[in-house]
């Protein structure tokens, strides 16, 4: 089975996606399948044409990107309304977002299978994630318990083809914060805690003062 | 009003559409109002690369230097924005998707419970209201059509705002118009009254007014 493994982040190989998908691809290797596989970057705009080409050759196309303001990123869009049709294939998603809960990506689930269904594709499905930006930067142990996940997720895509159905519903959680969880949040965001990660990047940069600058309200600033 | 219109028709050769929307602007620009198209394909403009500059460095301000910014005024000083767009392939094209996302600057990198979900904090004071203009494709289904306009009230939502109208080419402009008007007058927070013109109605980036 031939594997066409798409990164679909404008941050290219710096990308939250990618340590999603090597997660995922290594399970696929320990799983010991004969899966075949190649990775592309979207956003490399000139190998466009070479995507489209190896997605043709392929069984399997596995498309992941992050959120972008509700819906694909514009890079992948675009790319979208390039891919001719692929009946016959196989395309499941891989979807981040760094809002913590699954509803910002619903409606995008949602068209990502009207979309496959409009290429003539199957749906695999969309593996969708909260709570993902920043990844890198967080100690192993934080991290470790979300990789194992896409390790198994992999490992099972390597033995069956597909995602495991489990392990996809889990990740999705939660859909909507718990009337807990908002408490807590609340309580959160009157300490100023959440702010604490931007605050300290926004020092670093010398830019805390000017942090609530209104570039562009026009009662304070003429027409650029 | 301020009513800016982003064109996001990627096709000069889809000239219908062009006109529909000088057909829209041209009745609220004879009512005296403040009404101006961004044509999307003839401005230089990148897509977000997810830096956040315009977050932790220059906060308020898009880091890649093209046409956005002209694009960032208009918006955050109208009172109504209408997002325009062929649909293709069942969704907004790439062009107004890629200057959608590049709305970001307008939001806090900070976040707060808004309804329960969390959402980017305000950082501007006001926040135009949306509507959407598309161009149905030859198998456009309803569900396609719900699933776009729920993601741009989605979209709204996180922009501290909501979609007053979700409309298709196939409605006749004079009904387009009437409709936007009766969102505007179901709205509390927007009013019908004329401005003066404070911009200049032509300029290289918008369409002609004939």
């Amino acid at each position: 089975m031939k594997l066409a493994i798409l990164n679909g982040s404008p941050r290219g190989k710096n990308s939250n996606t990618r340590l999603l998908t090597d997660q995922f691809l290594a399970g696929i290797e320990k799983s010991c399948s004969t899966i075949e596989h190649a990775t592309f970057y979207l956003v490399n705009r000139h190998q466009t044409q070479d995507t489209i080409d190896y997605c043709l050759r392929s069984d399997v196309i596995l498309i992941a990107f992050p959120l972008y303001t509700d819906a694909m990123p514009g890079i992948i869009k675009l790319f979208f309304e390039k891919l001719p049709s692929l009946s016959g294939k196989k395309i499941g998603y891989m979807v981040q977002s760094g809002f913590p809960e699954g509803i910002h990506c619903f409606y995008l689930e949602e068209y990502l299978g009207v979309f496959t269904r409009k290429l003539g594709a199957t749906y695999l499905g969309t593996v969708t994630r909260g709570n993902v930006e920043g990844l890198k930067d967080r100690s192993s142990w934080m991290t470790k318990g979300l990789y194992a996940k896409y390790f198994k997720l992999g490992y099972y895509f390597g033995r069956k083809g597909e995602f495991d159905q489990k392990i996809l519903r889990n990740l999705k959680k939660p859909f909507v914060l718990s009337t807990v969880t908002r408490a807590v949040f609340s309580l959160v965001l009157k300490t100023g805690i959440s702010d604490y990660g931007w605050n300290r990047l926004l020092k670093s940069n010398n830019a805390y003062a000017i942090r609530h600058a209104r570039p562009y309200e026009r009662k304070i600033n003429p027409a650029p | 009003m301020q009513i800016i219109i982003v064109n996001g028709n990627p096709d000069g050769r889809n000239e219908a559409f062009d006109e529909y929307l000088m057909e829209y602007q041209n009745k609220f620009y004879a009512a005296g109002h403040n009404v101006r198209i961004i044509m999307l394909r003839e401005m230089k403009l990148g897509f977000c690369r997810g830096c956040f500059n315009c977050w932790h460095t220059t906060p308020g301000i898009c880091s890649i230097d093209d046409d956005i910014k002209q694009i960032h005024h208009a918006v955050i000083n109208a009172d109504l924005v209408v997002w325009a767009s062929p649909l293709v392939k069942g969704f907004l094209t790439a062009l107004l998707k890629k200057t959608q996302e590049r709305m970001i600057p307008l939001l806090h990198p900070y976040v707060e419970l808004v309804n329960g979900e969390i959402h980017h904090r305000r950082r501007y004071g006001h926040y135009p209201r949306h509507g959407v203009i598309v161009e149905k494709e030859s198998d456009s289904d309803r569900e396609e059509m719900r699933i776009t306009r729920k993601i741009q009230e989605r979209y709204a939502l996180n922009f501290w705002s909501e979609l007053n109208f979700f409309l298709t080419t196939e409605t006749p402009v004079s009904e387009a118009i009437r409709e936007t008007i009766r969102s505007i007058r179901a709205d509390g927070a927007l009013r019908m009254e004329c401005e003066p013109m404070s911009e200049p109605a032509l300029t290289l980036y918008t369409s002609s007014l004939n």
